[in-house]
């Protein structure tokens, strides 16, 4: 974000050529010297040491002390030899004179040195504030961007206001403990500056290799660094967690106050850093917990809705092969198709663990295409039982519609909202199905007359393995999977799924997508 | 009789399609991978193949090209691998038909008998009409007729249901589709697939969600519905 009240830093307020303050001095005597000689009645002597003063301090204000000693030397002879008796020589007749001249000279050294030293502090007073202004300024913009590298970009950023940055980069170590650019300014940053030997000195000693005594030492027991360069280590505690190289142009050498700047700048860098590592950290934990969560869950299930249709199926195979006589072939055909209902069951159970699982590890990217909604839908109820698709009803805009997504997975999705219409819905009324574009988004509800969703927890049923209480022991087959699955394939999608009861009993499953077209 | 081989290396489904198929008046040959089942079919031809996709060695992509350089036989796929860019390509390489496990046996022989019915057929003469339900193409005339009634189709749409109704039970690819009626410049064009087969469907199904005949393998294809 740039701001328009950027506070540059650039520039340190100049302290001019001693020589410019010397002529200066000069100038300001001679000048003052004229004027005294034009303007009559100006040559008493106390006047005439007033208006010299006046020269000491104008030159005390613009060129600092150095050149205030110098025109109060100057005015000193100047006056001696212009203005006091005998005139063009550097005699004093009349003692009194004497004391005159040196309470002149003492009076313009003082006058001078105070001047220029309130003049210096005004100086540093206003290159602090500079400072802190733009210190502040930069502590905001750097934890207003909530993504790391953005954060990190801001910074180098605000360094590049503070100093004539040439190049700049922040590395850090990957997984492997090689250092690696997270952010670089303006342009990449070569390869090689990665590999550096300061790299590698700072992120494991801490210590920075940027000017100063670090500098020296460096430069003294190892080979000598290219001038303008400077490593900072990025630290927390004890903790580096990254590397600031800094390329300036040869003849800089940053001032205490850009240092100052450089940093601070450096230490938001770090505390950015550590948020980072913080934040993945926290994500890992939570993954783990929730993967945890879910072993736990599996595991109840296998020992449940694993075994149990394996249990019938190994009953109903071993009724067909024991005893010496042949079981009766009606008997025998209803226990084979015992065993294919049972397979058929578990076939889908490892079905939706499959798309769980897939989903939990983030790999299932919607594949989008165009596609007719029709198609949609006709895949979303191929796989119904002839009589559940018997009594469904369908609504859909008149004509084809294309629609853009994944059809496969929202076929899934559709299939598995009306199957669960069909098996919780009960024989109570027909399933109504209905789809409309609306403003490039596609919106389907699945509606039923089944017992409705449970109050208070119409958004529990999208939790994994949760099964509404009345369900929970009962003999409707599943496991509280698909649900969550149709869920996760519709927000992959970029879309939402929510359920609410129906108005008259029953419920209601709304898919809503954004299907315009590729982004 | 007609013969069958099986390629598959997993013993318990082999036994199984053996025991299914005799009951059901093939004649069975059994092969425990790719290069055993290249060679059964060399040495004896059978006049249908059913392969398995993974298996060690020559896996059943290969053996479906192997087997084409020199065959026509009819190849049905039938693997544990439900990934559609897996048919496309089975389909593209020969294949006839893809059956996903576990499957049902029912299902494997009313595709065996699509398979070989459209197969018996090639040799023959076009048949001058087909029929399906209450549709009917007369292919001299270009003339169809739903429940007596008379459809108006273009040209393109009349195209699409030919070659779908000849290949009744059969999926065709977009691909196959778009090469066959529009020619092989047009072959990605899955777009003016779609829009046309949407034009066909309102012409031919009451409920293009649930179609009678023309039916939708999502990013596949389309197979005309066999009807018995």
């Amino acid at each position: 974000v740039a701001s328009p009240t950027r506070h540059r830093m650039n520039r340190p307020p100049e302290n001019p050529a001693p020589l410019v303050g010397a002529v200066a001095a000069l100038a300001g005597v001679a000048g003052m010297t004229a004027l005294i000689h034009l303007a009559p009645g100006a040559q008493r002597v106390a006047n005439v040491s007033l208006l010299y003063l006046l020269v000491v301090i104008a030159t005390a204000l613009r060129f600092g002390s150095g050149a205030a000693v110098l025109a109060s030397v100057l005015s000193f002879l100047a006056f001696d030899w212009f203005f006091v008796d005998p005139r063009h020589t550097f005699t004093v007749r009349d003692p009194a004179e004497w004391l005159a001249l040196l309470v002149f000279l003492l009076t313009a050294a003082v006058t001078g040195h105070l001047t220029a030293a309130a003049r210096a502090q005004a100086e540093q007073a206003r290159l602090r504030e500079r400072e802190t202004a733009l210190l502040a300024e930069a502590s905001w913009a750097v934890a207003a961007q909530v993504d790391r590298d953005s954060a990190l970009r801001e910074v180098l950023r605000r360094m590049a206001d503070a100093l004539p940055l040439v190049e700049a980069a922040v590395l850090a170590p990957d997984e492997r403990g090689a250092a690696a650019a997270l952010v670089c300014f303006p342009g990449p940053t070569p390869e090689a500056a990665l590999a550096e030997a300061p790299v590698r000195y700072v992120l494991e000693h801490g210590q920075a290799v940027a000017w100063g005594e670090a500098r020296a030492h460096w430069d003294k027991a190892l080979q000598p660094l290219p001038p303008g360069r400077a490593y900072l280590p990025l630290r927390v505690e004890h903790r580096v967690l990254g590397v600031l190289l800094l390329r300036l142009p040869p003849d800089c050498v940053p001032g205490a106050a850009q240092r100052r700047v450089v940093e601070t700048l450096a230490n938001h860098a770090a505390v950015v850093l550590e948020r980072d590592r913080l934040l993945g950290a926290e994500t890992a934990t939570r993954a783990l917990r929730e993967a945890d969560r879910l072993k736990t869950a599996l595991l109840s299930m296998v020992s449940h809705d694993f075994r149990s249709p394996l249990a019938s199926i190994k009953a109903s195979a071993t009724a067909c092969v024991q005893g010496e006589a042949a079981p009766d072939p009606a008997a025998q055909r209803e226990l084979h198709e015992g065993i294919i209902r049972e397979v058929d069951r578990l076939n889908g159970l490892v079905g939706n663990i499959l798309a769980l699982s897939r989903l939990e590890a983030d790999a299932w990217r919607p594949q989008c295409e165009a596609v007719m909604l029709e198609e949609v839908i006709e895949a979303a109820r191929s796989a119904l039982p002839q009589a559940a698709d018997a009594a469904l009803s369908v609504r859909l805009p008149p004509g084809p519609v294309e629609v853009w997504l994944d059809p496969v997975q929202i076929g899934q999705v559709l299939h598995n909202l009306l199957d669960n219409a069909v098996k919780y819905g009960g024989p109570a009324g027909p399933v109504e199905l209905e789809a409309a574009v609306v403003g490039g988004r596609l919106v389907v509800e699945v509606r039923d007359r089944g017992p409705g969703l449970p109050a208070g927890e119409e958004d529990r049923v999208f939790e994994r393995f949760y099964r509404a209480p009345r369900f929970r022991e009962g003999a409707t087959p599943g496991v509280g999977i698909g649900l969550s699955v149709c869920r996760g394939l519709v927000e992959a999608h970029g879309g939402a799924l929510t359920a609410r009861d129906r108005e008259g009993g029953g419920a209601v499953f709304r898919v809503e997508l954004p299907a315009g077209g590729p982004p | 009789v007609t013969r069958v081989l099986v390629i598959d290396d997993e013993p318990q489904i082999r036994r199984a399609l053996r025991a299914g198929l005799e009951r059901n008046g093939f004649a069975v040959t059994l092969a425990d991978d790719g290069e055993a089942g290249l060679d059964a079919a060399a040495e004896a031809p059978p006049d249908l193949v059913i392969l398995d996709l993974a298996m060690p060695g020559l896996d059943g992509f290969a053996v479906c090209r192997q087997l084409r350089e020199w065959s026509s036989i009819p190849v049905i796929v039938l693997s544990v691998r439900d990934d559609e860019a897996d048919k496309i390509a089975a389909l593209n390489q020969g294949a006839d038909d893809y059956l996903t496990k576990p499957f049902s046996l029912d299902e494997l022989i009313a595709r065996m008998r699509a398979v070989l019915r459209r197969t018996a057929a090639a040799g023959e003469p076009e048949p001058p009409v087909f029929s399906a339900a209450d549709l009917r193409i007369d292919f001299a005339r270009r003339q169809v007729t739903l429940a007596g009634r008379e459809l108006h189709l273009t040209p393109i749409e009349y195209d699409l249901l030919r070659h779908l109704a000849l290949n009744a039970g059969r999926v065709l690819t977009h691909r196959q589709l778009l090469t066959r009626v529009w020619g092989p410049d047009y072959a990605e064009d899955t777009r003016t697939l779609r829009v046309h087969i949407a034009h066909l469907r309102g012409k031919v199904e009451a409920d293009p969600t649930s179609p009678r005949f023309i039916q939708t393998e999502p990013r596949v294809g389309y197979r005309f519905r066999q009807h018995a």
